[in-house]
C-alpha cells in the first residue's frame, strides 16, 4: 500500500506547484480583470516595512525595507537598513540596476537582481491584459498574466487578501505572495497599498519572508504621482 | 562660589581631550531618551524613531526602541544581543545586520567612556563648541561610514547629538534629551529584553 500512497503523494505535490486549470466565471472577464487589477498599488508610494525571515536553526532575521515605487515610470528605488538605521543595500531599478551601496553579505552578484524581481512581482501589476480570467481550482477570481519566462496568477480570497502565484516556463511555481492590503494610517484617500505580505520562494534556494507595513505615504511630486 | 567654580568647570569640560577624559571619569550611569531621525535619499520625509538608552561604565549598554518597531540591543561583558517584536512575541534577532551592530555599539560604549579618540579606525578631531569629528582613516570604512559628528552637551560627559554620514545623502541623527547621569541601573536591563 506504502508503494501506491508515495507516487500518488508525489503527483499530488507536484500538481500543487503547477500551473492550474482556470474555469469560466459568472463575472464578466472585465469585472474579474478590475478585481485582479486592485491587488497592486497605482500610483507613487514611498513605504517602509519590517522584514522577517526565518533562519537556520529556528532563529529569525529582522530587517527594515524601503521602497519608493512610481508605477508611472516604472521605476523602484529600494533599501533594506538594520532596524536602528545602518543601511546595508540600496539600489533603483529604471529598467537599468543601479547599486548605490551593498554591505556584505548583501553584495552577492545575484542579490540586488533577485530582490528587483521580488518587489516587482508584489508592488508592480503585469503588463498586459490577461491572458486568460475566470474561476481557480478553489473557485476564487482568477487572472493570468503571461510574462516573458512564465505565468502569473493574480487570484483574489474570499477574505479579501490576494494571492500571486508565479510560475516559470516549465509551468513550476517558483514565488507564492499572500498579500494583505490595508488604507495606511494618516493617508486618507489614496488607496490601499500592501500591509502584511508572506513571500514563498521554491526552489534549490527556498527562503521565506514575512513583511509588515510601519508606514506609508504617497508621493506627491510630479514624479509619477496622480490617483 | 563653589557654585560658580562648577559652572567653570562644566563649561570648560569640552575644550581638550584631557578635560574630556577628566569628566568621563566620574560617569558611571547615564540614562535618556532619544529621538532617531534616518534621512534617506529615496525618502522625501526621514523615518523617525524613539526609543531609551541606558549605559553603565565600564561597558554594559541597552539600546531600546519603542517605536516605530520594538527592539532592544543588549551589549553585556562583551555579547551583543538584539531582540525584536514580531507581533505579539519578542524574538532573537540573527540577521546579517548583526555584526556592523556589535562594532556600533562597541563604538558608542567608548563615546560613554569619553574615549572618542581612542578607536584607531577613526580620526578624531575636537571643534570648538564641544563638536567632535571622527573621520574613519581606511578607505574601505569610508565607503560605509563618511564621517560621525558628536555635539557634547553642556553637562560634563553627556552626549547631546550623534550624526552619522554615511554620504553626502544619507545620514543619522540621534538627538538625546531627559538625560540622567549617575543614578543607579538595575542590571537586569543589560539582560532581559521586556
Amino acid at each position: 500500500m506504502k508503494h501506491f500512497l508515495l507516487p500518488s503523494f508525489a503527483l499530488l505535490i507536484m500538481a500543487c506547484h503547477s500551473l492550474p486549470p482556470i474555469m469560466p466565471a459568472e463575472q464578466t472577464p472585465g469585472d474579474v480583470a478590475t478585481v485582479c487589477d486592485a491587488a497592486f498599488p497605482h500610483r507613487a508610494w514611498r513605504m517602509v516595512h519590517t522584514i522577517t525571515t526565518d533562519l537556520p536553526g529556528g532563529r529569525r532575521g529582522v530587517m527594515l525595507g524601503v521602497v519608493s515605487l512610481s508605477p508611472a515610470t516604472n521605476t523602484i528605488e529600494c533599501a533594506l537598513l538594520s532596524i536602528e538605521g545602518l543601511r546595508l543595500f540600496e539600489a533603483r531599478d529604471d529598467g537599468t540596476l543601479t547599486i548605490r551601496r551593498a554591505l556584505p553579505p548583501f553584495d552577492r552578484p545575484t542579490l540586488a537582481g533577485g530582490m528587483m524581481q521580488d518587489i516587482r512581482l508584489i508592488f508592480f501589476p503585469p503588463r498586459g491584459k490577461p491572458v486568460a480570467t475566470g474561476i481557480n481550482p478553489s473557485g476564487n477570481p482568477t487572472c493570468r498574466y503571461a510574462l516573458a519566462d512564465g505565468f502569473l496568477d493574480v487570484i483574489r480570497r474570499p477574505e479579501g487578501t490576494y494571492l500571486l502565484e508565479r510560475y516559470n516556463r516549465r509551468q513550476r511555481m517558483i514565488r507564492r505572495v499572500e498579500i494583505s492590503e490595508c488604507r495606511p494610517p494618516g493617508v486618507e484617500g489614496h488607496g490601499t497599498v500592501p500591509c502584511r505580505i508572506h513571500l514563498e520562494a521554491m526552489g534549490a534556494n527556498a527562503y521565506q519572508l514575512d513583511l509588515e507595513l510601519v508606514e506609508a505615504r504617497p508621493v506627491l511630486d510630479k514624479q509619477g504621482s496622480g490617483p | 562660589m563653589a557654585g560658580a567654580a562648577l559652572l567653570l568647570i562644566a563649561a570648560g569640560w569640552t575644550t581638550s581631550w584631557e578635560s574630556i577624559h577628566a569628566a568621563a571619569r566620574d560617569i558611571r550611569s547615564v540614562q535618556a531618551a532619544f529621538t532617531q531621525e534616518k534621512h534617506l535619499q529615496i525618502l522625501a520625509q526621514p523615518l523617525v524613531s524613539r526609543g531609551r538608552l541606558i549605559f553603565a561604565a565600564p561597558d554594559r549598554l541597552r539600546w531600546e526602541y519603542e517605536a516605530p518597531l520594538p527592539s532592544v540591543l543588549l551589549m553585556n561583558e562583551g555579547r551583543v544581543q538584539r531582540f525584536v517584536k514580531t507581533g505579539p512575541t519578542w524574538t532573537e534577532d540573527a540577521s546579517a545586520a548583526l555584526p556592523a551592530m556589535s562594532f556600533v555599539m562597541q563604538e558608542i560604549g567608548r563615546w560613554m567612556n569619553g574615549r572618542f579618540d581612542e578607536n584607531p579606525e577613526f580620526e578624531a578631531r575636537l571643534e570648538p563648541g564641544g563638536r567632535i569629528i571622527l573621520s574613519p582613516r581606511k578607505k574601505a570604512l569610508s565607503t560605509v561610514i563618511q564621517k560621525i559628528v558628536l555635539q557634547l552637551a553642556d553637562s560634563p560627559g553627556v552626549i547631546e547629538s550623534v550624526t552619522v554620514y554615511e554620504d553626502d545623502h544619507n545620514f543619522t541623527r540621534l538627538q538625546f534629551t531627559d538625560v540622567v547621569v549617575n543614578q543607579p541601573v538595575d542590571p537586569a536591563l543589560f539582560t532581559d529584553h521586556p
